[in-house]
């Protein structure tokens, strides 16, 4: 991996070899705020040897799914042997939480002297480049601490969801960064928010050669979300489906697969768009009302009645 | 009656399809003698979906859910377990129905 930095604002030099991507102010989110973003992401995701520039001066807010985005870009450009640069945030909060997320830790980057307190609200973030059970683990303690639910239910929401979400990264995307998953529990809202982004191939190159009714991103992910599709052989197809099913009346889902984008929401509405720009991989938002989470499951009789 | 213990069998690193399907290659050859099974599912947490499409999938395509019923008893499984158990039996049976086209 190459080197990384941090540098200080007055430090920017225009150079031909150097991209430069600013993030916006607040890194919530929203994906349309992303755009420029992505946009100068994917004119550099290609070139080597260059140095690379992320800017979050002005950063004053960010959440799972920015970190991770900021994160992902990152690691990509490190491995492809670019100089990879940073400029930190302005706002001594926004720094505080890259620090306690683990940001700098992850990244190694030279010249930062790391405290790293770990927040009771969320874990650290994390780059799999395999199914971690350890994580699992402890990712399910932190919900039933964080979000006040026993561990059996945490352990069933991290199996239906992270758990499935994880496995499609090493089982189908192809993705040379792994995957990166962040997580926060936002206690004023009873919110938890789970990220996970891969850059690899995406549901349409995945789905495409077997299905001849896909015709574009949007369509791979609607496909995506029914039961029974699978690019592999036997009766498969039940990941999302059933991370759909479980967030049914408690939470939403938001999937951006390359230029498609579909979100599912708390009383199962389903929306669809295309993006202005490609995400080269699968970004997916989970976000979960802690206070509808079901303390118990329905026992079930007899599971051949399935 | 075989018994067998899931955390003898499987890497339980990898609780997907493939480790599913090892389950079932060893199922399949106690139904194919008629040997009835019970397997004890204690000490392996975070199986997927997958791992129970793996598992079962094909064998409620070629047995009759009676049969596998009265044949295969799970232990010591939890109830998400049971859910996820309960949904690979649901999604296997639309495609020996032919709800669902197998690929």
């Amino acid at each position: 991996m190459a080197a990384l930095f941090f540098i200080g604002v007055n430090m920017i030099e225009n150079n031909s070899n150097e991209i430069q991507i600013i993030f916006p102010q607040q890194c919530g989110e929203n994906i349309d705020k992303y755009m420029t973003v992505l946009d100068l992401f994917n004119k550099s995701k290609d070139l080597s040897p260059i140095t690379i520039k992320f800017n979050c001066y002005n950063v004053n807010f960010i959440t799972p799914f920015g970190l991770n985005l900021l994160s992902a870009m990152m690691y990509h450009h490190s491995i492809n042997s670019n100089k990879v640069l940073i400029i930190l945030p302005f706002k001594k909060e926004v720094k505080k939480y890259l620090t306690d997320m683990g940001f700098f830790e992850a990244f190694n980057l030279s010249g930062i002297n790391v405290v790293c307190n770990q927040r009771s609200t969320s874990v650290k973030l994390i780059r799999l480049d395999n199914i971690n059970m350890s994580y699992l683990d402890e990712i399910s303690s932190w919900i039933s601490y964080s979000s006040n639910i026993n561990i059996k239910e945490a352990e069933h929401l991290v199996k239906i969801n992270l758990r499935e979400l994880i496995y499609n990264i090493f089982d189908h995307s192809q993705s040379k960064i792994g995957g990166y998953i962040c997580a926060q529990h936002y206690p004023r809202s009873s919110e938890l928010q789970l990220s996970i982004i891969d850059f690899g191939i995406g549901f349409y190159a995945t789905l495409n050669p077997f299905y001849d009714n896909i015709k574009n991103h949007v369509d791979a992910i609607l496909m995506a979300v029914e039961e029974g599709i699978t690019s592999k052989n036997g009766t498969r197809g039940s990941g999302l489906p059933n991370i759909v099913g479980y967030l049914y009346n408690i939470g939403e889902i938001e999937i951006i697969s390359n230029n498609g984008f579909w979100k599912s929401d708390i009383n199962g509405k389903v929306e669809t768009r295309f993006l202005s720009q490609q995400l080269n991989g699968v970004l997916i938002n989970l976000k979960i009302n802690t206070r509808l989470i079901p303390n118990e499951l329905e026992p079930i009789k007899d599971v051949w009645d399935g | 009656m075989a018994e067998l213990k899931l955390k003898e069998i499987i890497n339980f690193n990898d609780t997907g399809f493939v480790e599913g399907k090892k389950l079932q290659t060893i199922l399949e050859d106690y139904l194919s003698k008629n040997i009835s099974a019970e397997i004890d599912l204690e000490g392996v947490r975070f199986l997927s979906s997958s791992f129970f499409n793996g598992a079962i999938g094909e064998l409620v395509l070629k047995y009759p859910i009676d049969y596998l019923r009265n044949n295969l008893h799970f232990i010591n499984i939890s109830n998400g377990d049971k859910h996820l158990l309960s949904k690979s039996i649901s999604l296997a049976k639309k495609f020996k129905e032919n709800k669902i086209q197998l690929k």
